[in-house]
């Protein structure tokens, strides 16, 4: 593989080494190949192939903000391109350095700076890792609530920048709801800082203009977030629902009753299956893992259908429309796991409320097990993906979201328009009153890269086309990055405007994380 | 404060080219609109008028219907590089809605359809010139409630919510304005019509909302939102309990957020506010008194309620029992009759000065800010709305003035309290915003806020006509 | 100026216009002008002379419909009506009155009555002569809107007098045919004392006045007195007159009323007289399906546009009002409306022509 010499002169390399120091900056090839991709899955099947790019020309590793004014600056000036980057596990692209340049790591700034336990506000450097932070917190008698599948991964300054949101959600918020106030560096160099109180009314909220940027405006140094006394105490419920439509009514009615469970997902007739419903099959925590959907889709078939295991996976991606077919196999109902956290008294009156609900909606009560099962392999899904693009096949996933009137269409609309092309299965997670976002696995392959490539953006194509047809958000968490930047416009329409004006006014150079989500 | 700008005679085109969009009936250059569209409820406005004196008045006032009209008068306005002034009922206290370069008051009022209620999703499509309490009115007949009730309740619109970030007394349970809002259409200055899409949440870049919400009139007209609804609760239980000193209350606050409990409503009064305010909604009672209000099932409430009265006799409070509650709620919006008789008998000036923190800063910014303006008026503080992470803060202060000193000493408390808030971990405005009044304080807490928000303007609004003065320390005027 | 409503003014001036939203006329305009603390900061800065006394003031005092809801919502219990109409009999003094009241005067002037037709003529033709009794104790005053819009319903009227036994209560010969309340909404205090005294001289013989329309009963029951003016303090509206002698089961009742009604409390019966129960313990007599009220009902019923000499001044202002009235009747399935005021019925009339709307006594006649 050849790889494309850094672009970065000699005295750019000096200037950032006088802010940074010799230790914090690499031009090395190692390090340029580690920072040109995310976890976006094109990237993945371009690793497969040998053939990657963009690189990036320099990676920085700023300790301080003041070192990160500096560097923005002399980016501004220079007009060099600058992706700020958490911890890379965005699966849009984020960080790709579209046209090179530097790439700002903030995973040096790492400090809890402030644990506020009167407050129930902590504050800490972007560049903390999702799961020290959590563990300090806990350490401390505390939680933050926030529990991406890629906690372990990720960085605070990622989770505001590309705004993500928790498996707990729906209890303690998205990360929007989380953040209290935030120190930014914006496009010029000069410093925000926004006044950490409970609320306030200053004009637009800041916080919230940044949350979500994904590095375009500004780098999200240190931010202050809401936490909660780590929970006593946690109830778990599971149902199985006759259709998914009963099943989404059943949600509804837990979200519409004031309800605040910390997990809420329904799978849909086929992860079901996969998941399995029974709290006999896959007693230890390995078969359960060994059942999830992606990770274990082989051993799924295999056990509906004898005769198709070996060439699973492949078969998974070849032939999609045929593995859709055997999801009338796997029909067993849909399972909706619950659990519930917080002080004791509590939770159990909201578990008993919950059952309630849900029996009267036509939920048959399948007891803690399941719930208990999804709780200690929650993380566990997303290891399954290397088994896959080891098999030349590719995976992703699309979250969307739209309100309760319009959830069952998006979840048939997206299927009809994407089942030619790919395996795919859903769940419903993330309920909120007055909707939830579906998450869609859809797995597939095509005969070289070149046709894997065109295979994964037909789907998006067609997948985003359906979204907007029906109407709904065409990103739940995962953000835009560069992968869905060319449907921002149809997304926001005139809105969009809003956006460029935010960008000209913080980053008139230009120069912050250029060519993403469909900015000019 | 500002000079009024010299007035240039009604421009003849601009009437003529408005009544085209409009019709005659709504343009109005008539002399009483023009008086009673020249302020909004800013207690120095008030004082200007005890006077007999406006001092900026608009040229026209006019009453759109649609977007569609909203749109095209805008880009009428804006080829005439006329100021606009969106107006919803003018409840502002702080001088949001001043007409400050005279221009065109856009009063948003017409526009006050529910255009939809998805029943299913619980959102309520609606036009912004609503008054809150038509909406709620309409959404208890159909079994739902919006859960908004600032203090101004039955006196201000859903644009105006939505413009200032308000906040409501059940902002507890139901959250405020911006936790309600699904999606918003606006109309830029050049007529563009702009959505903000639907969905329970998004991860499409920054939450466009919120550039609106907030934008107090300057960056767009909202003319549309989508809000979240909740079923009417079916159960409401009411508690009280009185505390020896407000340290004690914060506290008992405090930890039943900390808790995880939801009341709907909770109302601290320190000792002033006890026996001044709730004493003249006929409450008795010394101390500092706390009212809480629970809404939900009745199984629910009763545990919550219970735990939470737990916690106040853990932290040195007595049980009130339930009518104090129940009464301050069946009366809470009298209180703001209490104006009139002072403004007009008394020659008292009379405010709200409501401040923000976090629940470690809470009481020293209680204790400086009470410091520094006892000395110069009586002051009553409560808490109107408690979060887990700390509460707001409203002092009312009123004190008797002469008509010589009487905007010295309004601008002396204002800056006395402004200067506490700054040095002591407290916001300038937890819920009314900034309007003309407190821009100089917004510099000091948020120095990039202004400028920022005048690029933005710039770009989407280069002549400055919506709103010029407001959110700005210049007052640029278009024309 | 208007030194006697000092205090409404001053209040209204500093309140934080906390009625503005059940005032009719705001609501429907929108205008901040024309709700109780637009009108009165204006009044409050003539007195301050800030501004000057002149048409454009004078035009916002004629934009209240008098229905006194706005009350209701006051905690200082405020009136503003009389201030409304203290303020337009200024302007007629000062000769600021706008021009409709102007003509409206002219045309009153004309036949003594808002209609300007002879309704004496029209009620002699009506009804037989044996109903007319100079010297009756009990006259029944049916009012010019309805003289002139309904006479149906005061054929109605007597034969529910009929059915009921009551035999005693004559029409009054409608030769002075107006209360007076329209030239009193207008501004002209003159016009509407000399009219007063022409009335009592025609009522000088009654013991009792039972009146068909509720303006008329508050007119004749207060205002005359207010200007000095003597007649019998024995006024009722007819819901008053007929509650107890239905109640005694005096009615004899063939068929319950079939449809769904809705009943509009008239302001003028409800917030003015005190007369609540009355026509819905009529309603609910004769009525088979319960009847329905309105969100906005009793002592906070909502203003259907007709008074105040709206529909005069400003007829596209009162049909908006009757029209947000109406939503909640047309509301799902179209129910009639209900009500004991001819001013409300053509209000409502004017606003939806298919609608059906019925005076009480259409409906316990049809049950008869
Ligand atoms: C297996 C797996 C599971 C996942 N599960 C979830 C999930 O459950 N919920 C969820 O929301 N997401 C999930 N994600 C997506 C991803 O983890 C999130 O988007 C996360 O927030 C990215 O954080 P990061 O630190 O890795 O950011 P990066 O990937 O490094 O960056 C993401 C974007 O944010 C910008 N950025 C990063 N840091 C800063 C900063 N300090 N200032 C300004 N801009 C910055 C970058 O420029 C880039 O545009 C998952 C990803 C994977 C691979
Ligand atoms: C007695 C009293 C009690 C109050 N209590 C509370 C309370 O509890 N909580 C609280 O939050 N506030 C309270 N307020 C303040 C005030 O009522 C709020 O700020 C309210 O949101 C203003 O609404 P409005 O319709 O009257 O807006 P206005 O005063 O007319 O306008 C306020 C600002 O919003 C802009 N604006 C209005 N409509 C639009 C629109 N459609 N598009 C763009 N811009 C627009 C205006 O230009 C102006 O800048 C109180 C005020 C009073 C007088
Ligand atoms: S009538 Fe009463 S409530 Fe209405 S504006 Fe006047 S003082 Fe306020
Ligand atoms: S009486 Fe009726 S119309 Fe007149 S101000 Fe009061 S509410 Fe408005």
């Amino acid at each position: 593989m050849k790889i494309s010499p850094s672009q970065a002169s000699t005295e750019l390399r000096e200037a950032l080494t006088a802010i940074v120091g010799e230790a914090n900056i690499s031009v090395a090839n190692l390090e340029r190949l580690s920072y040109c991709r995310d976890l976006n899955p094109m990237a993945n099947l371009a690793t497969n192939d040998g053939r990657l790019g963009p690189l990036p020309d320099v990676i920085v590793w700023p300790h301080e903000v003041d070192q990160v004014v500096r560097l923005v600056k002399l980016a501004a000036e220079r007009r060099v391109p600058l992706i700020p980057f958490g911890a890379g596990s965005g699966v849009c692209g984020g960080t790709t350095p579209l046209r090179g340049g530097i790439i700002l790591d903030l995973k040096k700034m790492k400090r809890i700076l402030a644990l506020d336990e009167k407050s129930l506000a902590v504050t800490a450097e972007a560049g903390i890792i999702g799961q020290h932070l959590e563990m300090e917190l806990n350490r401390q008698g505390y939680t933050m609530g926030h529990f991406p599948s890629s906690i372990y991964t990720s960085t605070l300054g990622g989770y505001l920048a590309a705004r993500s949101a928790g498996q707990l959600s729906a209890k303690y918020g998205k990360i929007e709801d989380m953040v209290l106030g935030l120190e930014v560096v914006l496009g010029t160099g000069e410093i925000m800082r926004t006044p950490v109180a409970p609320r306030a009314s200053l004009g637009p909220d800041w916080n919230q203009i940044f949350v979500g940027s994904e590095g375009t405006l500004g780098v999200i140094t240190s931010a202050t977030c809401r936490i909660r006394p780590y929970p006593p105490s946690r109830e778990f419920a599971s149902f199985v629902f006759p259709t998914i439509e009963a099943g989404i009514e059943g949600m509804r009615l837990l979200m519409q009753n004031e309800l605040k469970p910390a997990a809420v997902r329904l799978y849909d007739e086929l992860d079901t299956a996969l998941v399995g419903t029974g709290s006999k099959q896959g007693e230890s925590s390995e078969s359960f893992f060994d059942s999830l959907p992606i990770s274990q889709f082989g051993n799924a078939v295999k056990s509906l259908v004898p005769g198709l295991v070996r060439r699973a996976e492949r078969f998974v991606g070849q032939r999609a429309d045929l593995a859709n077919e055997l999801q009338r196999f796997a029909t067993k109902g849909c399972l909706l796991v619950l659990t519930f956290e917080g002080e004791e008294l509590l939770t159990r009156a909201e578990k008993n409320l919950a059952t309630e609900i849900c029996e009267k909606a036509e939920g048959v009560n399948k007891g803690p097990e399941p719930a208990m099962r999804w709780w200690k392999n929650r993380y566990h899904v997303s290891y399954g993906q290397s088994k896959v693009f080891y098999h030349g096949a590719f995976v992703d996933t699309i979250e969307m979201a739209t309100t309760w009137r319009k959830i069952a269409d998006l979840y048939h609309e997206i299927r009809r328009a994407v089942r030619e092309k790919a395996f795919i299965m859903a769940h419903f997670s993330h309920a909120y009153h007055e909707g939830c976002s579906v998450y869609f696995t859809f797995v597939s392959a095509g005969t070289d890269v070149e046709k894997a490539r065109q295979t994964h953006r037909q789907v998006w194509d067609a997948a985003v086309a359906a979204c907007h047809r029906v109407g709904g958000a065409m990103s739940h968490h995962h953000g835009i990055g560069y992968t869905k930047a060319p449907y921002m416009h149809e997304e926001h329409g005139q809105a969009m405007r809003i956006f460029e004006a935010l960008k000209q006014e913080m980053d008139p150079a230009g120069i912050l994380n250029p060519g993403k989500m469909g900015l000019s | 404060m500002d000079q009024p700008k010299p007035k240039k005679p009604t421009n003849v085109e601009l009437l003529n080219r408005l009544r085209d969009v409009l019709g005659g009936r709504r343009v109005s250059r008539a002399l009483g609109d023009r008086l009673n569209y020249s302020h909004d409820l800013w207690p120095r406005s008030l004082l200007e008028i005890r006077r007999g004196e406006a001092p900026y008045r608009p040229d026209l006032i006019i009453w759109p219907e649609t977007t569609e009209e909203v749109s095209r008068v805008l880009k009428v306005c804006n080829e005439m590089r006329t100021p606009v002034v969106p107006f919803g009922a003018g409840s502002g206290m702080c001088g949001g809605v001043l007409p400050v370069c005279g221009g065109v008051v856009l009063d948003t009022k017409r526009m006050n359809h529910i255009e939809r209620i998805s029943e299913e999703s619980q959102v309520a499509v609606c036009q912004t010139g609503i008054l809150g309490i038509h909406l709620e009115q309409e959404l208890n007949r159909r079994g739902y409630t919006m859960g908004h009730f600032p203090g101004s309740f039955g006196i201000s619109t859903l644009g105006g919510y939505l413009a200032t970030r308000s906040a409501g007394q059940a902002a507890t349970m139901y959250g405020k304005i911006e936790d309600m809002v699904l999606s918003l259409q606006a109309v830029l200055a050049d007529g563009t019509v702009i959505h903000t899409r639907t969905a329970p949440r998004r991860a499409t870049g920054p939450d466009f909302n919120h550039v609106l919400l907030g934008s107090e009139g300057v960056l767009a007209v909202i003319t549309r939102a989508h809000m979240r609804l909740h079923a009417l609760p079916a159960a409401r239980e009411f508690r009280s309990a009185v505390f020896p000193k407000l340290d004690n209350g914060l506290e008992a606050l405090r930890l039943m957020l900390r808790f995880g409990l939801r009341p709907t409503i909770v109302r601290l009064s320190d000792p002033a506010d006890t026996s001044v305010t709730m004493k003249a909604l006929g409450l008795s009672a010394q101390g500092c008194l706390l009212v809480m209000v629970f809404d939900g099932r009745s199984a629910q409430i009763e545990l919550e309620s219970a735990k939470a009265l737990e916690i106040c006799l853990a932290n040195g409070g007595r049980d009130r029992g339930e009518e104090p509650a129940r009464h301050w709620y069946n009366h809470r919006f009298a209180e703001h009759f209490r104006q009139s008789p002072l403004l007009a008998e008394q020659k008292m000036v009379l405010d709200t000065i409501e401040l923000a923190a976090t629940w470690t800063n809470v009481k020293p910014l209680y204790d400086a800010v009470h410091k520094a303006l006892g000395r110069q008026a009586t002051v009553l503080a409560h808490v109107p709305h408690a979060y887990p992470e700390g509460c707001a803060l409203a002092f009312t202060v009123l004190c008797k003035v002469t008509t010589e000193d009487e905007f010295k000493r309004y601008d002396r408390l204002w800056q006395t309290a402004m200067d506490a808030a700054l040095k002591n971990g407290g916001v300038i405005s937890h819920a009314h915003g900034i309007g003309r009044q407190k821009v100089r304080w917004l510099a000091k807490q948020l120095p990039l806020a202004l400028p920022l928000l005048q690029g933005l303007k710039r770009r989407l609004d280069p002549n400055n006509i919506l709103n010029p003065g407001k959110l700005s320390v210049e007052v640029e005027c278009p024309c | 100026m208007l030194k006697k409503f000092h205090r409404e003014i001053e209040y209204c001036t500093y309140c934080p216009k906390l009625c503005r939203f059940s005032c009719p006329v705001g609501n429907a305009t929108g205008n901040e002008t024309y709700t109780p603390w637009g009108r009165q900061s204006l009044l409050h800065l003539v007195g301050e002379g800030a501004i000057p006394w002149g048409r454009e003031v004078a035009a916002s005092v004629y934009r209240c419909t008098t229905c006194m809801l706005c009350r209701e919502y006051c905690d200082h219990e405020l009136e503003i009506p009389p201030v409304m109409l203290a303020a337009r009999a200024k302007a007629v003094k000062d000769k600021m009155q706008p021009q409709e009241a102007v003509e409206f005067k002219g045309f009153f002037a004309e036949q003594h009555n808002p209609m300007g037709d002879d309704l004496s003529a029209r009620l002699h033709s009506l009804l037989p002569k044996s109903l007319f009794n100079p010297d009756a104790q009990v006259v029944y005053f049916p009012g010019c809107v309805m003289i002139y819009n309904y006479p149906q319903t005061i054929k109605n009227t007597f034969r529910l007098f009929e059915a009921l036994d009551v035999n005693y209560v004559a029409c009054y010969d409608a030769d002075v045919p107006c209360c007076g309340v329209p030239l009193h909404d207008h501004g002209y205090e003159d016009e509407f004392k000399a009219n007063a005294e022409k009335l009592s001289q025609k009522l000088a013989k009654a013991k009792a006045v039972v009146c068909g329309c509720p303006s008329c009963a508050w007119a004749l029951k207060t205002m005359l007195p207010g200007v000095g003016v003597k007649i019998t303090d024995r006024i009722y509206h007819l819901t008053e007159f007929l509650a107890p002698l239905v109640a005694e089961g005096k009615l004899p009742i063939r068929r319950p009323y079939p449809k769904r009604l809705i009943y509009h409390d008239p302001c003028y019966l409800g917030r003015y007289l005190g007369v609540y129960d009355q026509p819905r313990n009529l309603l609910n007599e004769v009525c088979r399906e319960p009847l329905v009220e309105f969100s906005w009902n009793r002592n906070k019923s909502y203003c259907c546009g007709g008074g105040g000499g709206i529909p005069v001044s400003n007829p596209v202002l009162a049909r908006e009002i009757a029209a947000q009235r109406l939503t909640e009747a047309n509301e799902g399935e179209k129910k009639s409306v209900v009500t004991a005021c001819p001013s409300c019925m053509r209000a409502f009339q004017k606003a939806d022509e298919s609608l059906e709307v019925l005076d009480i006594v259409d409906v316990l006649v049809r049950c008869i």
